[in-house]
């Protein structure tokens, strides 16, 4: 089962994403903010990541900077920014600094399961290439 | 004859010399003048500029901070239809998700009313209208509406010997016990007891509410109710830094206090004194109005 780690602040609209990821057929695991979703990446070491931006002790930004940085065990691990913070200067500079991709709230469900299928998809595909090319390799 | 020309010539010299002196007495005065406007243009035009960086972060902030309800609401509304659809909807599940949206359309208007009543403040419109106003009464509703919004929370009210009315601004009184609740909940969200207590001491009304939260440094204590100011302690926790700064001005329009009692970690306590009489006063009107400080 795919494994999805959902870290979010807000408890009501955590509980909705992870509800809504469930029904999708996700396993999916909670962090109340980014200090307690790093323990998580690496407890779990999860197939894909939301976060949110603005979360007490440590943001969706230090929690990216440190993956991207100091975790290169995780560097396909997609990371999808899901941001209140809705302007097109911010939206750009999550992109630039490492997120997958970046959903504002309101959250659109449909466009955040499908974003989460897109970011999987090619995922495999990177896997299965490079599983080809220790084949072509041997 | 040539005596007395030395000694005119004398006196001239001496006059000249104590003009000059004069002169260089009034040039320093006049520089020192301008030194001191100087620094004060200087100082007024940091503080301008400070002022509308933080008004720039508030405008930030605020739509930010709605755009968070109304993804509550959003989301709710999704997931209803979601489980409508894959007809899984239990009266369980309508309930939770009314509850859901309701405390969110709670959260926007609190927001909505203390940005207005800071923008009448500003005007010199903001006013509090006193009536004989049933404390016990508002704390009780003030605390069960935030107990319904607020599953995780345990929030204790104990009220002792009130009087029956105390002259007050109904309306007021529930904005601050409004911001004063929301800020418990929301700066302890993994702490879970609340505590609001109640009672009289001599001349004044003397409420608090406790939390055990993540408290606020000793060097933002003195600066918390000022126009926009967050604490660190607030960092990446939503909010604009309007809440206190109304909280303050409706107070202080009762001729009430606040105070903050705070330590990092260990939670805050925010207690409010409010005369539970009136003094008569010169003043044209018992409409207070209150300005920016
Ligand atoms: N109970 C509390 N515990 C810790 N810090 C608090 C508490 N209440 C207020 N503060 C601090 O005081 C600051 C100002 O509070 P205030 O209520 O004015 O603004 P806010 O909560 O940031 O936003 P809002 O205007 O939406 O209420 C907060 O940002 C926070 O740093
Ligand atoms: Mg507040």
């Amino acid at each position: 089962m795919t494994t999805i780690l959902c870290i979010e602040d807000e408890p009501e609209l955590r509980e909705d994403i992870a509800e809504e990821l469930a029904s999708a057929g996700y396993d999916v695991k909670q962090a109340r903010d980014g200090h307690e979703g790093l323990q998580m990446i690496i407890n779990y070491k999860p197939s894909l990541v939301l976060c949110d931006i603005t979360m007490p002790r440590k943001n969706g930004y230090q929690l990216l900077k440190e993956i991207r940085e100091n975790y290169s065990i995780f560097a396909e691990m997609p990371f999808i920014f899901v941001s209140a913070l809705a302007d097109r200067e911010r939206i750009l500079a999550g992109l630039s600094d490492g997120a997958d991709a970046y959903l504002t709230k309101p959250i659109d469900y449909e466009l955040l399961l499908a974003t989460v299928k897109a970011s999987l998809r090619q995922i495999d595909r990177i896997k299965d290439n490079q599983k080809q090319q220790y084949v072509l390799d041997d | 004859m040539a005596a007395r020309d030395i000694t005119s010539r004398k006196k001239a010299e001496k006059e000249l010399i104590r003009h000059r002196d004069h002169l260089q007495e009034l040039v320093d005065a006049a520089t020192a003048d301008l030194n001191f406007k100087a620094r004060e243009l200087k100082r007024a035009l940091e503080k301008e500029q400070e002022l509308n960086e933080l008004q720039r972060r508030f405008v930030a902030m605020a739509s930010h901070e709605l755009r968070t309800p109304l993804a509550i609401i959003d989301s709710s509304a999704q997931r209803l239809k979601r489980r409508l659809d894959n007809n899984e909807l239990t009266a369980e599940n309508v309930d939770k998700r009314v509850g859901k949206i309701r405390g969110a359309v709670q959260r926007m208007i609190r927001l909505i009313e203390s940005t207005m009543s800071v923008a009448r403040m500003d005007e010199g419109k903001l006013e509090v209208n006193f009536g004989p106003c049933n404390v016990a009464e508002v704390l009780k509703a003030a605390c069960s509406s935030q107990q319904e919004i607020s599953e995780n929370h345990i929030i204790s009210c104990e009220l002792l010997d009130l009087p029956e009315t105390i002259p007050a601004d109904r309306r007021a009184l529930e904005q601050v016990l409004a911001n004063l609740l929301s800020n418990a909940v929301k700066y302890a969200a993994h702490a879970p007891v609340i505590d609001v207590t109640a009672f009289s001491a001599v001349s004044d009304v003397i409420i608090s509410v406790q939390d055990y939260g993540i408290g606020i440094d000793a060097d933002d204590l003195n600066r918390i109710g000022e126009r926009f100011f967050r604490a660190k302690t607030s960092a990446g926790i939503e909010g604009t830094g309007i809440g206190l700064n109304l909280v303050k001005t409706l107070v202080e329009m009762h001729d009430g206090t606040l105070k903050v009692e705070s330590e990092r970690d260990k939670g805050s306590k925010f207690i409010i004194r409010i005369p539970i009489t009136r003094q008569l006063r010169q003043e044209p009107t018992e409409k207070g109005q209150a300005r920016l400080f």
